[in-house]
Order: structure tokens, then sequence, then C-alpha cells
């Protein structure tokens, strides 16, 4: 499964251009720079037609003899295939569309460059987003029978029996009374929160929430608070001075399973008791975990060894490990009732597509077989695989060691950029996050570790492409291209401390 | 000599007044080092905490009909599939040839790997069905109206809305935190009124956006919005209009393109044009539809654009599938367009019921007549008996559902009927005698009893 994918990353390099030269430069530093400084700073004559990657390496290499190294040849990204082509040269073959991107976003295009790639930036952990096999042929299969959409909400006259069905699997799979399901997962948290708490509640909301848990809160009109990431004593701090207040009907803990942009596990054992000590309330957002987390993908219920009758409200996703769209909330039969008269979702938007119902029941079948549960334990094994990979490569990987999200930091902007592209140009198609969705100074690389069959190779063979990254043109000790900070070799860091993921990134100087 | 004398007085205040700097920063770090957390509970004084629980009470729900494939056993007149493209055998076999070339979900947002060809040829097909500059496709019919809004309108701006508009612009409104002002429904009059108040409040400047916000034909009432006198309004108030084409995309115009069409307005005199795949494409998702530096802007902001997984690629193929057939068939509007007024006629004939809704628009709302009295769960319910009378009888009517407390403007409860291309004259004329059939079959009397 192959994805095309828009290369979101060149969006903020810049293009410098003096007369028919034109020399593509990343970061935002660099974007100020004219072209003359940059074409010193490589110390390449102003006159070269093409500048290429040796060219940059070259220079850089001359630079360290030196004993001046210039920290501005890392924000140039190499040649890009219009200059290619420009130079007569054929560009490389497809299938990912590049995008030609400037300063701002509105001047950006599509070059109609191609290419292959091994797609590590989607979620598709347990690979049941497969165009073949038992999941797509029932899919096809409740298309015919129930048509694409129903075309209105599930309270008026959306309602059929595939929904019915899904829910009752969900509540089953989940080991909860029942659960209600929505059209897109965005949706469960934007339009299920805002029907389940009132502004006499407090919410202690976890600072990397994603932003639907955000949307949802603002719109449920609470009071949040926002606690450390993960760390559970300033959670109780805020917990404990919130009750001595007395203002508040109830307090509120809103978690993530699995947090998208850290790769961390909630310490959910840790926030039940606490929830059970001070009679608090837990709201859980599993869109990572659910399926790719726990001997039986039951989610970090079933990770962390808690009975999900203990959490209050299980809220998840099926986008990722079960291969569709939508999500879902669960739990108490009364809860879900209270859900379907007062969330949003089930009174005002359209229903689920029977296809995408059919298409997360055929996969939470499969996850009951064996051949199933074989999935989720190559997605751990691989997880655990690439992590060690990562490590003893010397690179920065956070997270917990389960978790499926593994982020790679490489700390700026510039460095992301260029990473993303240099694993491009190797075919493996990744994702750089950057300043919007990170501290302006820890930007990262989102891998997402997946179990296929045909991915374990994959996986595989990419912990094998850092290595031949830094390759004979690279100084020696730098993993990727982490090259220009001057620490001593470091030892890894394991960063799998199980129950208190470090808050301090580990520092590189 | 005055120099001395200064330098001699400097030298003992300067040691004064060091000597106090030293003092009082000293007593400020101590004070400070010495502070520390101290535990609100763990005082002597007793603190009661009931923690109210998540669901207070337990509530009985309406139990939905369950439906099979629209219209498979009843004829469905509440969904809303004006043109019946969810028969087209055509859509579902490219649906299903997507599905076994892409597999079902996306698995990723946009911007994370999440976009297919498919996401791209469509944006590409409605920016040139509609005229446009540029589309981008949301995931969610609700969602798109609802991140369209707070992608430009932030806190501080202030946004004039029509009080009808349907609960996804009302909470996109809400998430946007912006000042809102409400106007009377479909009443440039009123909106002219609020405006100069406005502006004569200074309300309205140069620093603050302000926005405008209509539907085209209105969800809640099936009336379409006088766009003419509202185009012409903002202008010369400086508005930006936001227009919610959801249900006038593939209805209303020579070739479906809505509103703009219909009313022969130029485009690009609206800002952004908000449209659902939901209703008439009859598959899932939304779009926004302006010029390129408009529509690029939600790519970084429209939240449910972000941070929410793209459309599944069938869902998408289906929509392209549905554009070419209503270009290559621009009749179909017809029929639709017919369907609608016959409608009107023949609802102008019942008994028992008002109705609301303009003859071109495919949705029009039925109320209880002579109710003035009756409290609305009342009506709700009797409404409710009604449908499910039909129910039985072989034709499914939706009750629009409403969260009655958390609506801006709650409207009065109706069924809502959805005019469509199937429609023929013995199914109308039908419609209308089995609603007043069910209404003398479940009002007793005749009369609504308030409880």
């Amino acid at each position: 499964n192959i994805c095309v994918g828009i290369k979101n990353n060149i969006m903020e390099s810049s293009e410098v251009r003096c007369g028919r030269e034109c020399v593509r430069v990343a970061g935002v530093r660099a974007a100020v720079q004219p072209l003359r400084a940059v074409l010193l700073a490589l110390r390449v004559p102003a006159r070269a037609t093409l500048l290429q990657p040796s060219h940059l390496l070259r220079a850089r290499r001359r630079a360290h003899s030196q004993g001046a190294p210039h920290r501005r040849l890392q924000l140039v990204l190499p040649v890009s295939a219009r200059r290619l082509q420009l130079a007569g040269r054929a560009p490389p073959a497809p299938c990912r569309l590049g995008r030609l991107g400037c300063i701002a976003s509105s001047v950006a295009r599509f070059t109609g460059e191609e290419r292959r790639c091994i797609n590590l930036g989607s979620y598709n952990y347990l690979g049941f987003a497969e165009p073949t096999g038992p999941c797509a042929d029932a899919a096809a299969e409740a298309t015919r029978r129930y048509g694409l959409a129903l075309a209105s909400s599930r309270a008026e006259l959306g309602s059929c029996p595939l929904h019915e069905e899904l829910e009752e699997a969900t509540a089953r799979f989940l080991g909860v009374e029942a659960a209600l399901v929505c059209g897109m997962g965005f949706a469960t948290n934007a339009l299920g929160l805002p029907g389940l708490l009132g502004p006499g509640a407090l919410v202690l909301s976890d600072e990397n929430n994603h932003a639907s848990l955000i949307l949802g809160l603002r719109l449920a009109r609470v009071t949040v608070r926002v606690f450390r990431h993960n760390d559970l004593r300033h959670l109780e701090r805020l917990a404990r001075d919130a009750i001595a207040e007395r203002r508040w009907t109830n307090i509120v803990v809103v978690v993530e399973g699995v947090y998208s942009m850290e790769g961390s596990i909630v310490p959910l054992q840790g926030i039940i008791a606490l929830k059970k000590r001070l009679g608090l309330q837990v709201y859980l957002d599993e869109a990572h975990s659910v399926g790719a987390l726990g001997a039986h993908a039951r989610g970090v219920t079933d990770h962390c060894g808690v009975r999900p009758a203990d959490v209050d409200v299980l809220m998840g996703t099926f986008t990722k490990s079960f291969g569709a769209a939508g999500g879902y909330i669960a739990g108490s039969a009364k809860l879900i009732k209270w859900l379907r008269a007062h969330g949003h979702m089930h009174a005002y938007a359209h229903a689920m597509s029977p296809a995408v119902c059919m298409q997360i029941l055929a996969a939470m079948r499969a996850l009951r077989t064996p051949s199933g549960l074989r999935r989720v334990r190559t997605l751990r094994d691989n997880t655990h695989y690439f992590r060690s990979r990562l490590r003893a490569l010397g690179v920065v990987a956070y997270g917990h060691e389960d978790s499926p999200v593994v982020p790679m930091l490489v700390y700026t902007f510039s460095n992301m950029a260029a990473v993303v592209e240099r694993l491009t140009a190797r075919g493996i198609a990744t994702v750089g996050v950057g300043f919007p969705a990170t501290p302006l100074y820890k930007a990262r690389i989102s891998w997402s570790a997946a179990s296929t069959p045909s991915r374990r190779s994959s996986t595989s063979s990419d912990c094998a492409t850092p290595v031949s990254l830094s390759d004979r043109h690279a100084p020696p000790r730098t993993p990727v291209s982490l090259s220009d900070r001057h620490a001593p070799p470091r030892t890894p860091v394991s960063l799998s401390d199980r129950h208190a993921p470090p808050r301090t990134p580990v520092s590189l100087s | 000599m005055i120099l001395v004398d200064i330098y001699e007085m400097m030298s003992c205040w300067t040691f004064l007044i060091a000597l106090q700097v030293v003092i009082v920063s000293t007593y400020f770090l101590w004070t400070r080092k010495s502070k520390k957390y101290k535990d609100p509970l763990m005082t002597d004084e007793r603190i009661e905490w009931n923690p109210m629980p998540l669901v207070p009470y337990e509530v009985e729900n309406e139990e939905p009909p369950l439906m099979g494939k629209i219209d498979e056993n009843v004829l469905n007149v509440g969904a809303t599939s004006f043109l019946c493209l969810d028969k087209e055998e055509v859509i579902l076999e490219n649906a299903i040839n997507c599905l076994h070339k892409y597999g079902v979900g996306s698995c990723g947002p946009r911007g994370f790997y999440g976009t297919i060809d498919v996401h791209l040829e469509l944006e590409e097909r409605l920016a040139k069905f509609l005229e446009v500059e540029e589309t981008c496709v949301y995931s969610y019919g609700f969602s798109t109206v609802a991140s369209a809004i707070p992608a430009y309108s932030k806190k501080g701006d202030i946004i004039f809305a029509d009080e009808a508009v349907w609960f996804a612009v009302q909470k996109g409104i809400e998430a946007s935190r912006s000042t809102v002002r409400y106007f009377k429904h479909n009443d440039a009059s009123d909106l002219e009124r609020l405006l100069s108040e406005a502006a004569q409040k200074k309300e309205l400047n140069p620093k603050r956006r302000a926005f405008l916000v209509v539907e085209a034909i209105y969800f809640n009432t099936g009336e379409m919005c006088p766009l003419k006198q509202v185009v012409e309004l903002a202008r010369r108030f400086k508005l930006r209009i936001i227009l919610d084409e959801s249900l006038t995309i593939g209805v209303l115009g020579k070739h479906g393109r809505g509103i703009t069409e219909h009313l022969k307005i130029p485009r690009d005199e609206i800002d952004l044009i908000v449209g659902s795949l939901e209703h008439s494409f009859a598959t899932i998702g939304g779009f926004c539809a302006g010029t390129h530096f408009i529509v690029e802007h939600q790519r970084l902001s429209g939240l449910g654009y972000c941070f929410s997984a793209s459309l599944p690629p069938m869902l998408t193929q289906a929509a392209i599938t549905a554009l070419d057939i209503l270009e290559q068939k621009p009749d179909m509007l017809k029929e639709l367009d017919e369907n609608s007024k016959k409608l009107n006629k023949a609802l102008a004939e019942l008994k028992h019921f008002t109705f609301r809704g303009n003859e071109l628009s495919p949705v029009k709302h039925i109320y209880l007549k002579n109710t003035d009295k009756t409290d609305d769960s009342t009506k709700q319910s009797c409404l409710r008996k009604i449908a499910n009378y039909c129910m039985e009888k072989g034709v499914a009517f939706a009750v629009a559902a409403y969260l009655r407390d958390v609506e801006v403007n709650c409207p009065e409860p109706s069924i809502r009927l959805a005019s469509s291309r199937k429609l023929n004259d013995t199914n109308i004329s039908m419609i209308c005698n089995l609603l007043d059939e069910a209404y003398e079959s479940v009002v007793p009397n005749n009369k609504l009893q308030s409880s």
C-alpha cells in the first residue's frame, strides 16, 4: 500500500533567485540570506551551473578541516528535481508528488515529480487498510448491500443494522457495556465532549493533548487547567488545589493513551489510583493506542492492566489500527444513553458510511483470531526492533518502548527539512513535525511502525538506511544529519522508563 | 568645589543604600526559598467533596428506525439524497474499484501521507465544476463549516449570522470565540439595522475583521437566502461572506452550481463557499471553495482539515463519479426542481399541517397546525408518533432532531421532508394523504393536549 503523499516539509524552504541561477535554501534563517552569502559559505564558484550534494559535502569538509565549521551548510537542501530537469537530466522515477514551495504557501505548487517510497508516515499499524483481503471484501460487500451513505443523521433515518452491530462489537471488544460511533475521529471528540461536560466542571488536561480534545473542551465551555506531560505529581497537586477551591461540580482528567507527537504512553495505573483516591473522573482518548497496544489489542487499558470499567469514558478512533475512518465513545450504558441524547454527533452529524462500518467489523473479527493477534505481536516486535536500531545509531527517540509512534528528534527546523529530504531521496516517506506542533527547538521526524509482513522487511531495511545515510561523504559520527553538534559521542539514552518518561529532552550539548 | 562636596556626601549615602539593597534582597531570597507547596487538603479544615457523576441521571433514548439501503423497503423521504445518486450502479462500482486499489481508510491526515491522488482529483474537479480557483475537501460534512469559520474568524472579530443557521455553523461560530450578532431570519433590513448600529458604535472598523455567515437554503427552515441584498449590504459595510451551500450544490442553478448560479451573482463576490458532499452527492465529506489565497489558508489552520484523517478514498471516488454524472446529465436538476414545486403545491393542501420551504428548496419542514398552546415536547412526541405510523405504512419521514437546550434559536418541532428526483405524482399525493391520515389516527379528537 504505497501512498502518494504531499511533501509538506519544503513549505518553509525558499528559493533564492539570481538570473537563471536557482538555489533552494531551507530554514527560516537561511531564507533571508542573499544568494551570494550562501554561495560564499559554500565556497563554490558563483558561476557554478548546478549545485550538487557533493559540492556541499566538499565545502563542509573543507570547513571542518579549517576548524571553522559553518552551520549554515546544514541548511542547504540537495538539488531539486526541477533543477535536474533544467540541467537536462531525467528526474527520478515515480510515485510521490513533490511540491515546490516558497516562503509563503500561497505559491507552493506541484512539480510533477514522483517517487516510489516506503510509507513510514501513515498510521496503518496493523495493516488492515489493505486493498485486498477479507476486510476489503467485506467492505465491498457492505457497499453493495447498504450503499455508500445513508444521507441522514443517526437520530433521524441514518441508522442501519451495521451501525448497531458495530456499536455492540466495539463495546464487546473494549470490555465495556455500550458504545457510540461517529463518522469522523476528530468530530468524536469535538462533538462528544460538549454533550458530556458542562460549565461547572473543571478539566485537567495533559499539555500534549490533541487539537480535537482542546476544541471539544472549548465548545463544552469548561474551565481547563493544563498539567505537565504525564506528570502525576503535578496532576495530583492541581487536583488537590481544585478540590480545596470547592467551586467545581466535578473534576475530569483528560488524557490520551499514546501521544501522537511524543510517542509516550499515559501512566494509566497511576491516574486510576489517583482517580479513586480523590474522586476524579477520567476521559481517555485512545486514538493511537486502541488496536496497537496490549496483548489482546484492546488499547492502553489492556497494556497497563487497568479494568476498562475503571475509566469513565473511553474514546478512540478507527482510523489507525482498524484502517478505516471514524471514532467511538464507549463506557457504561447510562453514559452512552446520555451521549445519544446530549452529544452532538447522534442528532446532527451524518451516519458513518456502511462500507467503513463493515471494514471495522471485519478488522475486529480478525483481531479475535490467532492470525490477527499475530499482527499485534509483529507490530510490537517491529516497534522494539526499530527503536533498538535507532538507539544503536545514537539518535534520540522519544517515547515509550511499546509505542508504535516513534518520534526521532532532529531539533531544528532546517535539520528536519534536510532529513526528510534525504530520506525521501532514499525512498523512505516520513513526516517531519516542526514548530507549531512542537516547541520551536524540538522538531522531530515522526515514524510509525507497522506490522504487515511486507512491512517487516521495509521496517528493517529502513533501519539500515540511516546507517547508509551517514556514508562516506558525511563526517563519521553523524547519525542522519545531526552532524554539526560538537558534543562528544554520547551513549544512547534509553527513554523507555515505563512510569516516568523524561520531561526534559536529553541535552545534546 | 561643588564636585568635591557631592562626592563626600555620596560616599556615605552610597554605602547606606548598598547595605539596604543587600539586606532587602537577602530577605527576599530567604523567604522565597522557604516557601514550599502546602497541600490545601492537609489542613485541619474539613472539606466536603462529593463530585457529581458524569451522567447525573438516566435518560431514555427514542429508538431511531433501522434502515437498510435508502429506499429499500420503504419510500424514504427523510434522507437528503436529492438526486438519488445513491442508487447509481456506476458510483458503487467505481467506489469498489477504488476500494480494491487503496483500501478503505487513508490512515492519516492530509499532511501525513493521507493525501491520495483521488483527493487531488476531486479538489481539481470541484474547482472546475464550481468555476472557482481552488477547493479543499474535508472528511466530514459537519466539520467542514465548523472548522472553516474558526479558521478565519478569531477572538476579537465580529460575525453577523442569520438566527436560523444550522447547528454546525453555530458550533463554528462558538469555536471562533468572536463576537456574534444574530439577525432575524432572512431579514435583510434587520441585518442592515444591526450593521449600521455596529458601524455607529465603531464596532466595524478596519482593525477588526467582520464576517457574514448565511446559508443558501436553510437546513432548519427550507427558506432561501435573499443573497443579492445580503451581498450588497456586505459590500457596503465591508464584510466577508461565508456562504453555506450544503443544500444547494447539485440542486440550484442550471448546472447545479448552487445559489450563485441561480441568482446570477458572480462567484467572486462570495469570499468562501462551504458545501457538503453528504446531500446531493450521497457520499460523506464536505468542501470549501474560493480563491486560492483564501482556501489555501485552511490547509494549515482548518482544524478539521489539519488534524483529522482524510476522507476514505472510495468515498472520494464516489464524489468524483457523482460529479461526472451531474455534468453529463444536467436534466436531473430540472426533474428535482419540478418535484420540489409539485411538493409545495401538494403540501399547501394539507389539513392538519402547515409547511415551510421555498418552492425550489429540496427541504420542506412540516409543522402541526393550531398548536399555539402546546409545548414543544408534546409536539415532538406527536410528530414522532405520526412518523412511526407512516413508517408502518411504508413511508419513512425524518422528525428533525434538535438538541433543544443547546441550539441558539431552536426551531419549532417539525418533520423534515426531502424532495428528490424519484418522487412522482402518486408518491406525492400518497405522502400528503398519509400525513393527514396519520394525524387523525394518532391524535384523538384532533386536539393536542399539553401535558
